[in-house]
């Protein structure tokens, strides 16, 4: 106690308080837009596929992780002169024998390059939510526009900064009956062939250019599908028709009730594996994203200090979770279902 | 599924992506990082087995030097002993050569000695007896008196005595 009476911790503790006090009565952030999907960006389209945020923070994660295995692996040196060329191999290293501890020496080194392509890409993917601006930093368009196309119902007033625009904390709100308005003059700008724009906006909506890539279900969904896929092409090269049989059990075994039970489960259990392993990380980021908004909408300064440090872990972790889970699943689908050789 | 975002244009490309990803990878990142680890692992594993051969090497070297070294030691101990008996042997040779010398010289001239008093003594007899000879000679030949004859024999003694 004694220890943070004396000036310096003194002053920073007060420093902290006035810094909460601010922020708490003072600096207000608007809340961002939360949605689901991934949103697509005004103009960035490449024919008819509309680039979305997501898929920007995709390509960003690829080129991180890209250019940090490329620099790492550039001019390696049997001694290491560079840092990044020591963390990759030691990476490389813990990983493979993690993987060789669970999956033996094989299949380890079969495998310990989609495990480590997914950890790296996911990991940054996942870490893309911590940095800073990145939500702030968007195109601002008219909340009856955001309305119509996403369903946004609440909108922030804006303010002129030099070339900038920028949110208030003043909130705009749609009321039901300037919704069902806005809907009808919608439907019939477009009816006429054009695009809907408002006249005079209420409010505004600010869309980021980049968001977490793992916060799109179409990413998680799609890598999950591509694992699971892709063990099941395992399983066939490595055991033949054999790997059939743990689907086709009740078939072979001449369709005893519970060899039908079985098998409808390994079925099931399949795609329990896809939604499992999508969901869970989608779930894990998305959530982690608005726990980053609502603390820094709740109080702008220190309170969200913890909860990027919680962000960190759980970003690394769903990132291993991930890869590991599909580890396991390629060296599942190694093994011929138990007993049936013998039968 | 429009609310929740799937699309399966996105969903393909995002997959696309992946593999692109996993493919740049595959084709040139892990097997440097992999091929780097395995020759490092070899090379440490080579150098190890050579120093450990070197170590062994030099404990022979060191043994075989420290045997010669010892025999060396052993054999010059030997030498000296050998020879600081040798010269032990010398001095008690010379000692007693020495003493044996001095006893025949010692024995010798009590010989002498002895040998010079016989001559003497047998000198001394024969001087004596001539003496007497040459003095009972004078005393016969002056037919003395008595009182002469003990003059005469007092004369010789005291002559005698004062030889």
């Amino acid at each position: 106690m004694s220890k943070l009476l004396r000036p310096k911790p003194l002053a920073i503790i007060i420093g902290f308080l006035a810094l909460l006090v601010i922020s708490i009565l003072f600096v207000r952030v608007p809340l961002p837009t939360i949605l689901l999907p991934g949103e697509a960006i005004p103009g960035l389209a490449i024919g008819n596929f509309k680039i979305t945020n997501t898929f920007i923070a995709t390509l960003i994660a690829d080129i991180v992780v890209l250019a940090l295995a490329f620099l790492a692996v550039r001019n390696m040196k049997d001694v290491p002169e560079s840092k990044l060329q020591n963390i990759f191999e030691w990476i490389y290293e813990i990983f493979e024998g993690m993987l060789t501890d669970i999956g033996g020496k094989e299949k380890a080194k079969a495998w310990v390059g989609v495990f480590l392509t997914l950890l790296f890409f996911l990991l940054f993917a996942n870490w893309m939510e911590l940095v800073p601006g990145i939500d702030s930093i968007g195109y601002i368009e008219p909340v009856e526009k955001a309305y119509v196309e996403k369903g946004v119902t609440v909108g922030y007033q804006v303010k002129h900064l030099g070339p900038f625009i920028t949110l208030t904390s003043e909130q705009v709100k749609l009321s039901n009956e300037e919704r069902e308005a806005i809907k009808k003059e919608a439907e019939e700008v477009e009816a006429a062939g054009q695009e809907y724009h408002p006249h005079e906006p209420k409010g505004y909506v600010l869309t980021p250019y980049v968001r977490a890539a793992t916060t799109d279900l179409n990413l998680t969904i799609g890598l999950a599908l591509l694992v699971v896929i892709w063990s099941h092409v395992i399983g066939f090269r490595r055991l033949g028709g054999k790997y059939a049989r743990r689907f086709a059990l009740p078939v072979i075994t001449g369709m005893k009730p519970i060899d039908l039970f079985v098998g409808l489960l390994e079925f099931i259990s399949e795609f329990a594996k896809i939604i499992s392993l999508s969901f869970r990380l989608f779930g894990n980021i998305f959530a982690g994203q608005v726990l980053l908004f609502v603390m820094a909408f709740l109080v702008s300064f220190l309170l969200p200090l913890p909860f990027f440090g919680l962000e960190l872990f759980v970003g690394f972790m769903q990132a291993f979770v991930f890869a590991i889970l599909t580890f396991i699943y390629f060296e599942q689908a190694t093994h011929s279902h138990a007993g049936d050789e013998h039968h | 599924m429009a609310a929740l975002g799937l699309n399966l244009n996105y969903l393909l490309s995002y997959i696309v992506n992946f593999f692109l990803l996993y493919f740049l990878l595959k084709k040139f990142v892990f097997p440097a990082v992999s091929q780097m680890l395995e020759d490092r692992k070899k090379r440490i594993a080579e150098g190890l087995t050579a120093a450990d051969a070197a170590r062994r090497e030099a404990e022979e070297e060191r043994k075989r030097l420290m045997a010669q070294l010892e025999a060396e030691r052993a054999e010059a101990q030997q030498r000296v002993a050998a020879a600081s008996a040798q010269a032990e042997k010398v001095k008690e040779d010379i000692l007693a050569q020495a003493r044996r010398e001095a006893e025949a010289i010692k024995t010798s001239a009590v010989e002498e000695a002895e040998a010079e008093k016989q001559r003497i003594l047998a000198e001394a007899h024969k001087q004596i007896a001539e003496l007497a000879m040459l003095a009972a000679e004078r005393v016969v030949r002056k037919g003395l008196d008595e009182k002469t004859q003990h003059q005469i024999i007092e004369d010789f003694l005291s002559q005698v005595s004062l030889n």
